[in-house]
This record gives C-alpha cells, structure tokens and sequence, in this order.
C-alpha cells in the first residue's frame, strides 16, 4: 500500500492518495484509489526527468516534481529511490516553512543578528554565477554576513540540485539543528538567522573569526574536528572544504560555515567532505556517547527538534532517515551517503 | 591566463568595505605563481566549474580550476577578485535550471527587544 503526499511545493487540488505499488517485470507500477488532480512545480533544479515518470503515475498531471516515491528493495526504471512510509501530512507551504522559521527563531547566540541595527552594509564581492554576499555590521560593532534570497544564484545552486530559494533556509537549518544539539556542536556552527536588511530577506551569519584552509583543528583539536565529521554528515553537507571553514589559533576554536548546499538528498552532488573523509580515513568513524545521545535527541520529540516543521518536507525524511542509520550502524555516514 | 587575488574583509565604512590582500594567484596551462600567503590556496581542493557545471581538479586543468576558485569562497569574509582571465566564463555560457522563485517577506522584529 502506498501513499502519495505533497511536499508543500505543489499547485492545484492536492489530496492524499492511496494506491497499491507493485514492481512487475523490473518495471515500478502503480495503482491508484483515487486520482490526484494536481499540477506539482519543481523544487528541485533537477526535477524534469523525474516529472516524467510521475506523469506516468495514473491521475497525476506533472510538469514537473520533487516528490519521491521510495520503495524499499525496488528500483524505479529511471533509478529513482524510495521508501514506502508513506508520510502522512498536510501540504505545507514555502511562506508557511518560513513562518515557522521564523517563529523558531531568538536565543541569546541570535539575538544580536535578529535585532540589533545595521550601521553598515556591503557588497562582499561577486561572480557571475556566484550567490551575492553582503558584509553587514551591527549596533554592536559585531560582523555578520547577509545572504539574501535574490542573490542566490540559480546556476550555483543548480549546481548542487538545490532550489536557490532553500539555500538561505539550510545556513539556517544548520544553525538550528547544532543549536538544539548543544555542545560541542552548537560551538562549531555559525550562529544564523532569517532576517530583513533593507528590504532584502535572506539568512544572516556571525562572522567566525579565523583563517580558512587551515588543517589545525585535524592536529590540534581533533575533538572538534570529530565533531565536525558529525554534524556534516547528519545535515549531508555537499560542500566542505578548507575554504568554509575558519579557525581560530588563539582561541583554539573551529567554526564552521557555508551551510546552504545541506540538506542534500540521495544523489545529489558532493564536491567535498573534509572533516568526513579526515574521520573515515582516521579509522575513526564510531560514534561516541554523546553522538548517539544527539542523535537519541533528534528523534526521539518526532519533530526533528523543530526542524521538520521548516525544512522541505523530504529533506526532512532524509535527515530522520540519516540518523536512523547511523544510529543502526553505529558510525557516520560515509561521504555522499545522503 | 588566469590572474586572481584573494582578499579578507578589514574595517567597513558605511557601505563600502575595506578588503586587503592574502594573496594572489596567477596560473596558465604551465605555470603556477602565487604570492603572498600561500597556505589559503588549497590546490588539492575539488571545485564545481560553472562552465561546464562538472568537478574540476587544479592538476586536470589550472586555469579552468582557478577561474572556478570564487565559487569556494561564498561566505564574504574571505573573497576572491578575478583580475584576468583569457577565457572568461560569459553570462550566456551559465546554465540553470527554471526554477519559480518566491517573494519572501518576513516579520519586522527591529526594536522588539536585545538580549
């Protein structure tokens, strides 16, 4: 029995279905109870050859989809994955997400990025193709960098098969989740918030005070770069690199940030996992105690502390889905194993 | 030829920022020349090309490695500027994918309260 969801980014009448799945003859069918009269928009850049097999689907019109339909120990014909859970919910919208988000938002580490005035603000420099970043600072003198929505680049993020409109949505995602998480974790995250600055919204992140590239937490502060190897996985970080990392000698401290290329979902591009790799090749990739107990945390409120209410509804799954599995296994992901 | 330098933020006055230089590169298909800080290049970084929207390793082709260098520094504290490049990456050449965007608006929150 399968039943077919919304993922908050369709148009039209929507309505749960349910059907029987079958696989006959290697090739994946579906027999539809009722039929859905829905037209579903892509969230993902990379949807269209997808959007052709659910047109397939009996009932369903779709011009293009982010929907997966997952059947354990089947194979799609195009090699799409599934699973049957079949997540029972109601559709929630992009504004709705956001408003959740918002309503998250506000501690004592985000305050300052969430109300305090901004006395200047910068072009931090740009590509083409590359997202627009602005150098904000505040009433404090603190430094905080403004990524707005608009100046995601739809080629970059297509790039890593994210919808430009999610990247600001993950740096925050990240945030939440080390945050809710506690220590060491909430230490190594860049704090981040949604926020408006003259009238451009998009996530804003305390500056992490450091140098890039540097290899000293592999040599100096292992614990933290463990810790590291942890949250990247969890959050399947598609892109680590020495270049968005910072550390900080004098304090001994690690911060990490970049975080809007996570959330990523099965076959989704990974550039690089450096902490990951630096931990498997360590020999190193158990989980200690006070990883399972974060992960223990993570699913045992069935919201992903809080996150599931925000996030894309299948990065969500996948997100609950990768902590299940590194708790049955005992260790982190491997790289790109989102 | 690709010439680029990278560049850290330093004091901002109002809203221009005030950036300094770390270091600069400077790579063709046979010489590699960097000054200044050497340690914030990392060559045996992998990073996506926007040309042809595949991986590109520095050692399988410099120049288009060192062209896809920006990419890599997106958080703004640490930029990197493209001074020259022989074969620059044109708009036209950019490909994405159609995506609808939203108009995202959120709540006004300045002057409700400062931790």
């Amino acid at each position: 029995m399968l039943e077919l969801v919304g993922d908050g980014c369709e148009r039209g009448a929507v309505g749960a279905t349910a059907g029987i799945c079958r696989e006959l003859g290697g090739e994946f069918d579906v027999l539809l109870e009722q039929g859905l009269e829905a037209v579903l928009q892509t969230c993902d850049a990379f949807g269209d050859p997808l959007s052709g097999e659910l047109a397939a689907l009996e009932g369903l019109v779709a011009c293009h989809s982010y929907a997966r339909f997952e059947i354990p120990g089947s194979q799609v014909s195009s090699g799409s994955s599934v699973g049957a859970a079949g997540y029972a919910r109601a559709p929630v919208t992009f504004d709705e997400r956001i408003r959740e988000l918002e309503d998250q938002q506000g501690s004592v580490l985000e305050d300052h990025l969430l109300y305090e005035r901004v006395i200047a603000y910068a072009p931090a420099g740009t590509s083409p193709g590359v997202n627009q970043t602005f150098r904000a600072v505040l009433d404090s003198g603190r430094v905080a960098y403004h990524k707005p929505f608009s100046g995601v680049s739809t080629v970059h993020a297509s790039m890593f098969q994210q919808h430009p409109d999610e990247v600001p949505v993950n740096e925050c995602a990240a945030w939440r989740l080390a945050y809710r998480l506690g220590s060491p974790f909430v230490d190594l995250v860049a704090p981040t918030v949604l926020r408006d600055i003259r009238g451009e919204a998009g996530s804003l992140s305390a500056q992490q005070v450091g140098r890039p590239n540097d290899p000293s937490p592999f040599l100096l502060a292992p614990r933290l770069a463990h810790a590291a190897a942890f949250i990247d996985s969890l959050i399947a970080q598609q892109d680590r690199h020495g270049g968005n990392t910072r550390w900080d000698d004098a304090n001994q401290k690690l911060g990490l940030i970049d975080h809007g290329y996570t959330f990523a979902l099965p076959g989704h591009r990974l550039n690089a996992a450096w902490f990951v790799d630096w931990r498997w090749a360590a020999s190193a990739p158990a989980l200690d105690q006070t990883e399972v107990d974060a992960l223990d945390r993570l699913l045992g409120g069935g919201d992903l502390l809080g996150l599931r209410a925000f996030l894309l509804p299948v990065a969500a799954d996948h997100l609950e889905d990768r902590a299940h599995r590194m708790l049955a296994a005992g260790e982190i992901l491997a790289q790109g194993d989102f | 030829m690709v010439e680029l330098e990278i560049l850290i933020a330093r004091d901002q006055q109002g809203d221009e920022a005030a950036w300094a230089p770390l270091a600069r590169l400077r790579v063709d298909d046979r010489h590699v020349e960097v000054e200044g800080d050497q340690t914030v290049i990392d060559f045996r970084l992998p990073l996506v090309s926007l040309r042809t929207g595949t991986q590109v390793r520095f050692e399988d082709d410099h120049e288009e490695w060192a062209r896809s260098l920006p990419t890599a520094f997106r958080a703004g504290d640490v930029i990197v500027r493209v001074l020259h490049d022989d074969n620059p990456i044109r708009e036209s050449e950019l490909r994405a994918a159609q995506v609808e965007r939203h108009q995202v608006r959120l709540r006004e929150r300045l002057g409700q309260h400062v931790s």
